[in-house]
């Protein structure tokens, strides 16, 4: 395979896999973090303990319990399997929900922290005209913090674009489905390829520098 | 209302209250005297507090049940608060669609008519942050009054304005406690405005808060704690004729007469159970006469016998029972001279000498 559809391919996934992974943790997490930053459960703590996990671990724990997990004769992988008749390890979709796993700390923990500056006043004032929680959650929370939801969304994508202990643990490096940019970047040095090696990492490195700065220029806008 | 709530060692609230509100009903008190906690506790930010509230047989929160009360926005309650509290995200307009889109039972004021009412159609494209702060007051107001609501509560809403402001939304507050379309509990601090808007009164004092009959008997009660410069009586009275010659309203409490410039037919009301006319008569308004003065301009002369003294700084508030008028009294604020020349002490028969004396403000 020539070096430039190898790169591009590899692009193309990692740029699906950071998308939908993004867009369906900008779905899960605000509910997450609203709860975390709100409530005052005993369960408060072990379920942030296991969202953060991820920040701690070696992507290779996580990996290595995912790959159990979504294996065949794993749990889950072994349902997906009785339910779809699909495997769930080595495919594309097992490594969004590898990617989901370990990107959540990166979108709940930013947004749990915009929630908490929350003034209880308006929530207040919204609830004394009547407004129901999922709707002043919906209409008055997200809109106020839209600039810390933008900047989560933001780290959960380039976050999910360079990730890869947990990627080369259940994804399998499949050309095309489930190679990512950052093992096709290990792959080439591995092969002493410098030159594609160079194209690649300047590639991520471009990207993230380029995404944080816009973010960082956007957040300071009044 | 019914309940005991502490918090901490030195705050306690006791309220035992069954009120029947019609109108604005003033809540004062001195700070920390528990008013904006029984505001909280109508509206539903305290829940999980032990003390009861029922409102039209509906009980929202129960002392005797460890369940929390029902949550504040299912409480056909609204709220003004002391600081606007508008959405910074919406503009004027969409903070008060916001407010309409809520359900839940109760009157609610039609959009058209609360952005007439409140003069709010020049404002509505703006945000909140270039508003003044009576205007986002304003819009506030509106907002609470798009909201379908049994109660109102108005958390001494013009505390936070400056004096301009303050007389900016001063006409729409008091227009609003007028039309009376949902029944108000207003904190407030100033006597001039309570004298001004309120029906009747609730004070809370010492962590109790006690109901006292009509604005009239709150008026003259010495243990009002709003008693200070702004000191005055209103009487409730009723239309008896207009002189159009002289351009004079006659009015009658008990068989006491009033004059009052100016046509007040329109208050006369239809039948005896029409709500009577309210007059406020301040008390450096009122002289006291101990023998009866002849070749005085001063047309509304009341006779009565001095009830209590009070001391106030450097002059003395006199309380006067009227005589014509059983349980109406009248406040007038002499000097202490005065006190001393005339001998004024309880019990001794005077005359009440009006100066002047005006339809409250908010029912014109």
């Amino acid at each position: 395979m020539p070096v430039a559809v190898d790169i591009a391919q590899a692009a193309l996934v990692t740029a699906l896999l950071a998308l939908v992974t993004t867009a369906i943790l900008l779905v899960a997490s605000p509910p997450l973090a609203w709860w975390i930053a709100r409530t005052g459960s005993k369960w408060r703590s072990p379920v942030e303990a296991l969202v953060a996990l991820p920040l701690v671990l070696p992507p290779t724990v996580i990996g290595f319990y995912l790959l159990l997990l979504m294996a065949p004769s794993g749990p889950l992988g072994a349902l997906v399997q009785a339910v779809a008749g699909v495997p769930l390890a080595f495919t594309f979709t097992g490594l969004v929900l590898g990617s989901l796993v370990y990107s959540l700390p990166f979108v709940t923990g930013p947004l749990a922290s915009a929630f908490r500056t929350t003034d209880a006043h308006l929530l207040e004032a919204a609830a004394s005209l009547g407004v129901a929680p999922t709707a002043c959650f919906l209409r008055l929370v997200l809109p106020l913090h839209r600039k810390a939801l933008l900047a989560a969304g933001v780290l959960g994508f380039a976050h999910t674009v360079g990730e890869f202990g947990t990627v080369l643990m259940i994804g399998g490096n499949i050309p095309g489905e489930t190679r990512v940019l950052s093992i096709a970047l290990f792959d080439r040095v591995e092969m002493l390829d410098y030159g594609a090696a160079h194209v690649i990492a300047a590639l991520l490195l471009a990207f993230s520098l380029a995404v944080l700065t816009c973010t960082y220029r956007w957040l300071r806008l009044p | 209302m019914q309940g005991r709530l502490v918090r901490g060692a030195d705050f306690t609230l006791r309220a035992d209250l069954d009120l029947d509100i019609d109108g604005v009903a003033a809540l004062v008190g001195a700070s920390g005297a528990g008013k904006s906690t029984l505001l909280r506790l109508i509206a539903g930010f305290e829940p999980e507090a032990p003390m009861t509230v029922a409102i039209d047989g509906e009980r929202w929160q129960d002392a005797a049940s460890p369940a929390p009360g029902l949550p504040a926005h299912r409480r056909a309650v609204g709220t003004v608060f002391q600081e606007s509290r508008l959405f910074p995200h919406l503009n004027v307009r969409r903070n008060l669609e916001f407010a309409a889109s809520a359900r839940r039972p109760g009157a609610r004021l039609s959009f058209d008519e609360v952005v007439g009412f409140l003069e709010l159609a020049p404002l509505l494209a703006q945000h909140p942050r270039q508003l003044s702060g009576g205007q986002r007051q304003r819009v506030a107001l509106g907002r609470t009054l798009l909201s379908p609501a049994k109660l109102w509560l108005f958390d001494e809403p013009m505390s936070a304005l400056d004096p301009r402001s303050r007389r900016e939304i001063a006409p729409y507050l008091h227009g609003l406690c007028r039309r009376h379309a949902v029944p108000i509990v207003y904190v407030s601090h100033s006597l001039a405005e309570v004298l001004a808007i309120a029906d009747q009164t609730l004070v809370a004092a010492e962590g109790e808060v006690t109901p006292v009959a009509s604005i009239a008997e709150f008026s003259t009660s010495f243990d009002n704690p709003l008693l200070g410069d702004d000191a005055g009586t209103v009487i409730a009275c009723r239309f008896q004729a207009f002189d159009a010659c002289y351009r004079l309203s006659e009015l009658k409490f008990g068989t006491a007469t009033l004059y009052v410039p100016g046509d007040l037919s329109m208050l006369a009301g239809v039948g005896r159970n029409s709500p009577p006319i309210l007059l406020h008569i301040p008390a450096r308004d009122v002289s006291l006469a101990t023998a009866g003065v002849d070749g005085v301009s001063i047309l509304n002369r009341v006779d009565g016998d001095i009830d209590e003294i009070r001391r106030q700084d450097d002059s003395v508030l006199v309380r006067v029972r009227c005589r014509d008028a059983e349980r109406q009294c009248l406040l007038a604020r002499v000097t202490r001279r005065s006190v001393d020349e005339l001998g004024l002490m309880p019990g001794l028969a005077v005359q009440a000498l009006i100066k002047s004396v005006a339809v409250r403000t908010s029912d014109v």
